[in-house]
């Protein structure tokens, strides 16, 4: 065998074991998270002890839904992330950064805000707020991709600025609903942009992650195509790929996953860049290895996020976009300074 | 058994870009398209391609309509190679070269294909270093093996293969060096005897008069000449088309013609 | 540990089983608390507890409407005390299904909503009779003079309250504000009664409406100079400051502040008479 025909049998083999090593990380994340807490639960007393009634319902009730929405609002953002990344062919595409989260709270917004005039709301009304988040997303990152098809392939540094646009534009929306609110909306208002995953529980989560788990599912799918897409839209229909479909459903599934989990756990920010990005910088460009080590990573990064934010001041809490911020911006910084023009 | 435009047109905007073009690709030819600059060379690429739907006129592939069929079946019976975009990351080359293959996804095939497609195109010391760190003629050598490689064709135990394929390509030699450039046509011509028919776009005339079989020479989205070099590369004709005196003359040592400027 | 009662959130003051532990989300309730002597019972506050001092010291569950579930329960309260908007919702519902006690004493911005809600914290801690002779003695009083100072002949100013305007947006009290109510206490009328909610305004309206009085509410109550006579030069308008936590709070302090301003205001305005 030549050296051409073993560098190409040898690529994949770290790929695989890196896939488990961040499945093991993962579940090892996910239990810490399970066991560490304000409140001490020993897995001793949990199977032992008659009285640890209070113990297991802590840790089924409170903090087992909490651990599952934070890993799969972290996978859903990173795999988002890449995602539009691959979709952009730029690698500061981040759902908060270019306004798709900003987006997503406006959508949750004018539904807490107007739902209540909104009688055709009522019988969905624990579907509309991740309806109405979801559509949001949507609208921003279809106008996005407009306006990057219309004014040119955006530069590296031109989409952060179109995102400011955005995200601008999405405060004044948010500005009027909060000046249209009345005191009650504008008190759930309040608790629901604080954002956090304390406010998780089974019968909330559960069609949030499954709307999640089913927009995800197909990104998993469309590897190959993002990386097509990488040499341009038209090499990308040369080799077989039907780009407006491609777009349509990379927009449209990145949107939902972002817009189910900001309903959710409001505006988390930074994980869409970090994480796709650690991951490139270990095992390549390839969408086959970014889309699936993303979404492990950022499930582990946002579920130790999480444990921070609720431990580090016990027995209060920080909120966790204060966390992933405090890592991110740094880290984005860092970026934009390697992305400068060559 | 051709790649063929029917009187196509293709109106972009106000502007007509092409106009009643007639144009006929054969396996096994090799096909060069001459013009000066926005003549209408890329956009009848792209018409040809399927990237682009004609404004009039059809462009049919072994007598199938180019718009009937989806974009991978088109995929398995044409490959482009365009004016490239630069990567956004950092994909290997040998990663850049497997995005070529469009074939069944066994891996053994996969990879007999890349390597034989790369020592062909002298790419294979590149495997395994970023693309973006190539050299702009060093990167059109891996795009055009990647053409290579969509259009590969199945050894004979493999399942079976059959049909025309067709490459067109968008100036494929415009960053290579004189031997690079040499190197590619060269490799061009040794697939023609595998049912591939090639049409490039070629700035160098010398090229097109020493490695086509036709020729065609376009202006102002028209077709003014085409047919084999010696009755297409004329004083006249370039003189006239390029607006700039061409000396067109026949080298007896080398056995071809050569094409100057003044 | 098991609670005894299934847990729900209420805003009955009724006594609770056991009121030996209290996590509280809201100032006016720890302040009651302290009032009533009941502060050991304390086992942790929200981030509103800033008066008395000794009450910062206590551990913090967060802030009275983004409390932490397991915060709170990691302090074992027997009874969680709020305010009626403390929350998020979803925390609340997640801590009636552990079966934890809650009561959200019902908030009415007057002096007499201030003693019903002294009386409630004090009947469901069973203390009522401290709280009868705390209010016989101290507060009935003052809200008799209140009310005497307020029916004061020809009292009836226009004021503004703005909300902590270091920001350099004026925040005014609409209607349905505390802020409003506070101004009913001290007889004054509101020259933004007709907007709803807490809103930003221009000091320009402030300042072609003319009021007698514009009262910011601000942590501690101190003013600049340049504030204080921000709007002087419109003749006739007084600048004063009040703390906000024990005005807007509507804990027991706010009464006797409400009638200290009302005297510093009617003093202020005696020369022009």
């Amino acid at each position: 065998m030549n050296s051409a025909a073993q560098v190409l049998h040898a690529r994949g083999q770290p790929a695989w074991s890196a896939h488990a090593a961040l499945a093991c990380a993962m579940l090892a994340t996910g239990v810490l998270a399970l066991l560490a807490g304000a409140v001490d639960i020993s897995i001793k007393s949990l199977f032992h002890d008659a009285d640890a009634v209070l113990q297991r319902m802590i840790l089924l009730e409170i903090r087992a839904p909490r651990v599952v929405l934070a890993a799969c609002t972290g996978a859903g953002l990173a795999v988002a992330g890449a995602a539009l990344q691959g979709l952009f062919r730029n690698p500061l595409a981040e759902p908060s950064l270019i306004g798709v989260s900003s987006g997503a709270a406006l959508g949750a917004i004018s539904v807490i805000v107007l739902g209540a005039s909104l009688p055709i709301l009522q019988p969905l009304a624990s579907y509309s707020l991740p309806i109405a988040a979801v559509a949001g997303a949507c609208l921003v990152t279809l106008f996005l991709y407009g306006f990057s098809l219309r004014y040119g392939q955006f530069g590296i540094v031109t989409i952060l600025l179109v995102g400011i646009a955005v995200n601008a534009l999405a405060a004044v929306g948010i500005g009027i609903f909060q000046y249209l609110a009345n005191d009650a909306a504008l008190r759930t208002l309040t608790f629901w942009m604080m954002g956090s995953f304390g406010r998780a529980s089974w019968d909330t989560l559960i069609p949030a992650v499954s709307l999640m788990a089913v927009s995800m599912l197909p990104l998993f799918a469309l590897t190959r195509s993002l990386d097509l897409l990488q040499l341009g839209e038209s090499e990308a229909f040369h080799l077989g790929i039907d780009v407006r479909q491609v777009k349509r459903c990379v927009i449209i599934c990145s949107a939902a996953t972002v817009g189910a989990g900001v309903a959710l756990a409001g505006i988390v920010g930074f994980v869409g860049l970090v994480v796709p990005h650690l991951i490139r910088l270990v095992l390549g460009a390839g969408h086959r290895y970014v889309i699936p080590a993303s979404a492990l990573l950022g499930a582990i990064l946002t579920m130790l996020a999480d444990l921070l934010a609720r431990t580090l001041f016990a027995p209060a809490e920080i909120p966790v976009s204060l966390i992933t911020s405090a890592l991110g911006a740094p880290f984005f910084l860092w970026l934009i300074a390697r992305a400068r023009p060559r | 058994m051709s790649l063929c435009a029917r009187d196509v047109s293709l109106s972009l905007g106000h502007s007509e870009a092409l106009a009643g073009i007639c144009l006929d690709v054969s396996p096994g030819t090799l096909t060069a398209v001459i013009g000066p600059n926005g003549a209408g060379k890329t956009s009848l690429l792209r018409v040809l391609s399927g990237e682009l739907e004609p404004s009039t006129g059809t462009v049919e592939i072994d007598g199938d309509q180019i718009d009937a069929l989806n974009p991978a079946e088109l995929a398995e019976r044409r490959s482009a190679m365009g004016q490239s975009t630069p990567l956004a990351f950092d994909f290997l080359v040998d990663e850049v070269l497997a995005m070529g293959w469009v074939q069944s996804r066994c891996r053994a095939t996969q990879c007999t294909a890349m390597c034989e497609a790369a020592r062909k195109c002298d790419i294979t010391h590149l495997f395994g270093r970023p693309f973006r760190s190539l050299s702009g003629g060093e990167r059109q050598r891996v795009h055009f093996a990647r053409a290579l490689l969509q259009v590969w064709p199945h050894s004979a135990t493999a399942n079976t293969r059959v049909g025309t394929r067709y490459m067109l390509l968008d100036e494929p030699t415009s960053s290579m060096d004189i031997a690079q450039e040499i190197l590619l046509l060269h490799v061009a011509r040794s697939v023609l005897a595998h049912s591939v028919g090639i049409l490039m776009v070629l700035h160098n005339l010398n090229l097109a008069a020493r490695f086509a079989d036709c020729v065609v020479l376009i202006d102002q989205g028209k077709i003014v000449a085409a047919g084999p070099p010696d009755r297409v590369l004329t004083n006249d004709l370039l003189s006239s088309v390029y607006r700039t005196p061409v000396l067109v003359e026949r080298h007896d040592a080398l056995g071809r013609l050569v094409v100057h400027t003044h | 540990m098991l609670f005894a009662a299934a847990g729900s959130v209420q805003a009955i003051c009724e006594p609770v089983f056991d009121s030996s532990r209290i996590a509280v989300a809201g100032g006016s309730i720890t302040e009651i608390l302290y009032l009533l002597g009941a502060e050991e019972r304390i086992v942790a506050v929200d981030t509103t507890s800033t008066y008395p001092a000794t009450a910062r010291a206590l551990p913090s569950v967060g802030y009275v409407r983004a409390l932490s579930t397991e915060g709170l329960l990691s302090m074992q309260p027997t009874l969680v005390l709020g305010e009626e908007d403390m929350g998020p919702p979803e925390v609340l519902a997640q801590l009636e299904r552990i079966g934890l006690p809650m009561v959200a004493i019902d908030e009415e911005h007057t002096a007499e909503g201030i003693m019903r809600k002294i009386r409630c914290v004090a009947r469901i801690l069973g203390l009522s009779q401290k709280a009868d002779a705390l209010i016989l003695d101290t507060l009935a009083p003052l809200t008799v003079e209140l009310d005497r100072a307020r029916g004061r002949a020809g009292w009836q100013p226009l004021a503004v309250l703005i909300l902590d305007a270091r920001s350099g947006t004026l925040v005014a009290a609409g209607k349905e504000t505390s802020g409003q109510a506070f101004l009913r206490m001290i007889g004054a009328q509101n020259l933004f009664s007709d907007i709803s909610g807490w809103k930003p305004v221009s000091p320009e309206t402030i300042l072609s409406a003319r009021p007698d009085f514009v009262i910011f509410s601000r942590p501690g109550a101190d003013i600049t100079a340049s504030e204080a006579s921000s709007f002087a030069f419109a003749g006739g308008t007084d600048v004063v400051a009040v703390d906000t936590v024990e005005t807007l709070g509507f804990g027991p302090r706010t009464i006797k502040a409400a009638l200290d301003l009302l005297v510093k205001l009617q003093g202020r305005a005696q020369p022009d008479e």
